[in-house]
């Protein structure tokens, strides 16, 4: 049950994690209300297949660190985003796997629910599961679902503070407060590069105001015209820990087997 | 047989081999565990109950389309090693081929159908319940012990050979296994498990001494084509919805015991019984499903058995009954999964009905009993507490696991369980192994 529990609630965070700063960000420099202009940047955007390895290193404040490493398939559907995703390591996992439908919305801008099933290798069975809480931690690192998820721009309101430059690129500084105050981080200060658009960096603060973490974007990179973001630092200042992801071996619009985003193919072990 | 066996084992490892020969990727991986258990209650309290060492290895090579897989398991059990004063390595040394097969997936060929084969020795599960067996129950089970290696299946492999269809919502396989596998049973000298199956000797009255209860054989079925077991499972994943179909015919896994006289003192009076097995056909409809309903998922499964041969009561048998009659079953399982802040609850209720007369048989007309499962996970996933909970309502005896699961690197983990089986109104199925109620530390490190 701990690896059910574990995995159970894998939601679509790779999904969006390589696009974060491709995806949001145009909306931010023109209007930060304007939904249509975020929706065109994000079709632009986004690949017809992606594929790529994805390592998070945990880092503990002793500096011990655990290590994690996951493979992810993407591919557009008419109807729908399908994405597998894959565990390598740690070892007591390996060969867990995600299968995700994420459908587009309808002429009415109404979406059907996502579709989820997790496969475990040592039940040689496949279940049907549902999303997460968006604010919980994923996979015990210091990232949560709703960090690289596809958080939308109907959740926040948008402010832009001014402008400053990390790492030696000029960026715009915008505060994201979320509607609900309920959530784990109400507020988020985020830095986004001039240039194109990208996340440089970004603060969140929790229910009481307190800085809990900070996100460090590197490695960005453009392929096949397509903003990329090859590793994201993820520091907890409350706790001292941290989370490095790294993702690897990127490749965009490869020809994919439609076969590989379904139940069966999670089944038989088909994806590594 | 035994050239039967050889061809097969030649035919596979030549697929292996060329497949070996010609692999794009070939994978090591496998496992170490160590356990020790110790009775914590009746008179073997403090004694050990479990001292056992495993190593797993797993070879996976793949090429274009094609798959080969093994996983070994090499154990030693140091009780079984010592058999009163002595030390015998080979008493309790087992090795067991735990999955050997060969894959084949053709490309799509259109609308995204694709077709498949697995030739070999294989796990195969049916159903959507959680640890209890609804239509999952037509396969062989290891029973021949309350616990297994961590590296261990709790269930056995076939040795079949499955085909397999599928598209984008579909998955149609039709499984034929040749060789039967019976299911696991402690019937071994010196097994803890034995004399709650079979007692070693039962008092009678009007009779002045205790009757010794002897094992016998179980026979089982004659290899043969038309005696392999065959199995076909039609599932849909729809949006909002899984469902699967399921139909089997073939030897029930578990035997039948029939009971005989087997010497007679003087004056003729019994002095023991000897108990044989043998097994018996049975068909088997079945249906589930999943439906995820707002902050749960929903799971359905429900089973037909039909003319299962159902054990007849050890009196009957020696009075003259025949050892088994046929009777339709149906099985049902209702269950819920919930998870809320990294709390997972996973909650099932189950029963079985048996049609017709049961006067002559062992069970009750109906049985049921509730599951409850628990966990949670924190400091980064490091450290797990998890429950499992089970009771049979007929007799209200029940089963607790509590464990505790700590990941002292990525590579190796801890495991403090606790395993009690509690008796009810009577002992209870979960009741009579009280005595067996054990708390046991156990090691994994995997490569």
């Amino acid at each position: 049950m701990k690896l059910f529990k574990n995995y159970f609630t894998v939601k679509h965070w790779f999904l969006s994690a390589l696009f974060l700063g491709s995806v949001c960000v145009p909306l931010f420099s023109q209007n930060l209300t304007d939904y249509e202009i975020m929706k065109r940047s994000e079709e632009k955007s986004s690949p017809t297949t992606s594929s790529y390895t994805a390592t998070m290193t945990l880092v503990n404040k002793k500096g011990n660190t655990r290590v994690r490493e996951v493979v992810f398939y993407t591919k557009e559907f008419s109807d729908s985003k399908r994405s597998v995703v894959v565990f390598r390591t740690p070892k007591d996992v390996k060969g867990v796997g995600y299968l995700m439908w994420e459908y587009k919305a309808d002429a009415n801008g109404k979406k059907k629910d996502n579709d989820s099933w997790l496969y475990l290798p040592a039940m040689k069975r496949v279940r049907r599961i549902l999303g997460s809480e968006s604010g919980d931690d994923f996979m015990g690192t210091d990232f949560t679902y709703d960090d690289l998820g596809d958080r939308g721009l109907t959740k926040d309101n948008f402010t832009l503070l001014g402008e400053e430059t990390v790492n030696n690129a000029p960026c715009y500084k915008i505060e994201a407060t979320s509607i609900d105050k309920n959530e784990k981080n109400p507020r988020r200060i985020l830095w986004v590069r001039k240039d194109n658009f990208v996340v440089q960096a970004c603060e969140f603060y929790n229910k009481q105001n307190v800085l809990q973490r900070v996100l460090t974007c590197e490695n960005v990179y453009e392929l096949e015209g397509i903003w990329t973001t090859g590793k994201m630092t993820m520091k907890n200042v409350i706790t001292g820990s941290s989370t490095v992801l790294q993702m690897d071996n990127v490749q965009y619009n490869q020809e994919i087997q439609d076969s590989i985003f379904t139940v069966v193919s999670l089944e038989r072990g088909a994806i590594k | 047989m035994k050239s039967k066996l050889s061809l097969v084992i030649a035919l596979w490892v030549c697929c292996f081999g060329a497949t070996a020969g010609f692999a794009q990727d070939i994978e090591f991986s496998g496992g170490t565990a160590t356990e020790l258990g110790l009775f914590v209650q009746g008179e073997n309290a403090g004694h050990f109950s479990n001292a056992r060492q495993s190593v797993m290895g797993n070879l996976d090579v793949r090429f274009d389309s094609c798959r080969a897989y093994i996983q070994g398991l090499l154990e030693f059990d140091g009780i079984k090693a010592f058999n009163g004063d002595k030390f015998s390595l080979t008493n309790g040394l087992t090795a067991s081929l735990q999955e050997a097969y060969f894959t084949w997936t053709s490309n799509d060929f259109g609308l995204s159908l694709n077709f498949s084969t697995t030739i070999g020795r294989q796990l195969i599960s049916f159903g959507k319940a959680d640890g209890i067996s609804i239509t999952d129950a037509v396969f062989p089970k290891r029973l021949a012990a309350i616990s297994f290696s961590p590296l261990d299946a709790s269930k056995l492999p076939l040795d079949a050979w499955k085909f397999s269809l599928s598209g984008m919502i579909f998955n149609f396989d039709i499984i034929y296994q040749p060789f039967f596998t019976a299911t696991s049973l402690p019937l071994n000298e010196g097994n803890a498990l034995k004399k709650h199956l079979i007692p070693e000797s039962v008092s009678l009255p009007g009779l002045p001494n205790a009757i010794w209860i002897n094992v016998g054989s179980l026979k089982q079925p004659e290899l043969k084509f038309l005696n392999g077991n065959v199995a076909s499972v039609l599932s849909f994943y729809l949006p909002r919805v899984d469902f699967s179909f399921y139909g089997w015919y073939g030897f029930d896994t578990v035997p039948v015991l029939n009971y005989a006289v087997g010497s007679m003192t003087t004056p003729p009076v019994p002095d023991e019984i000897i108990v044989n097995g043998d097994y018996q056909r049975y068909g088997l409809l079945g249906f589930d499903a999943a439906l995820p309903i707002s902050q749960v998922v929903l799971r359905f499964e429900t089973a037909y058995s039909i003319a299962k041969a159902l054990q007849v009561d050890a009196v009957k048998i020696l009075q003259g009954e025949k050892h088994f009659e046929r009777k339709h079953l149906l099985k049902m399982l209702l269950g819920l999964d919930w998870t809320y802040k990294g709390l997972t609850l996973t909650s099932q209720y189950y029963g079985d009905v048996v049609f017709g007369g049961i006067e002559q048989l062992t069970r009750k007309r109906y049985e049921h009993g509730t599951t409850l499962s628990l966990s949670y996970a924190f400091l980064q996933d490091t450290l797990t507490l998890g429950l499992n909970y089970a009771i049979n309502w007929n007799e209200f005896d029940s089963y607790l696991k509590a464990y505790m699961n700590y990941a002292l690197t990525d590579a190796i983990s801890l495991r403090l369980t606790y395993l009690g089986f509690f008796p009810g109104k009577s002992q209870g199925e979960y009741g009579r192994y009280k005595d067996l109620s054990d708390v046991k530390l156990e090691a994994v490190f995997r490569w």
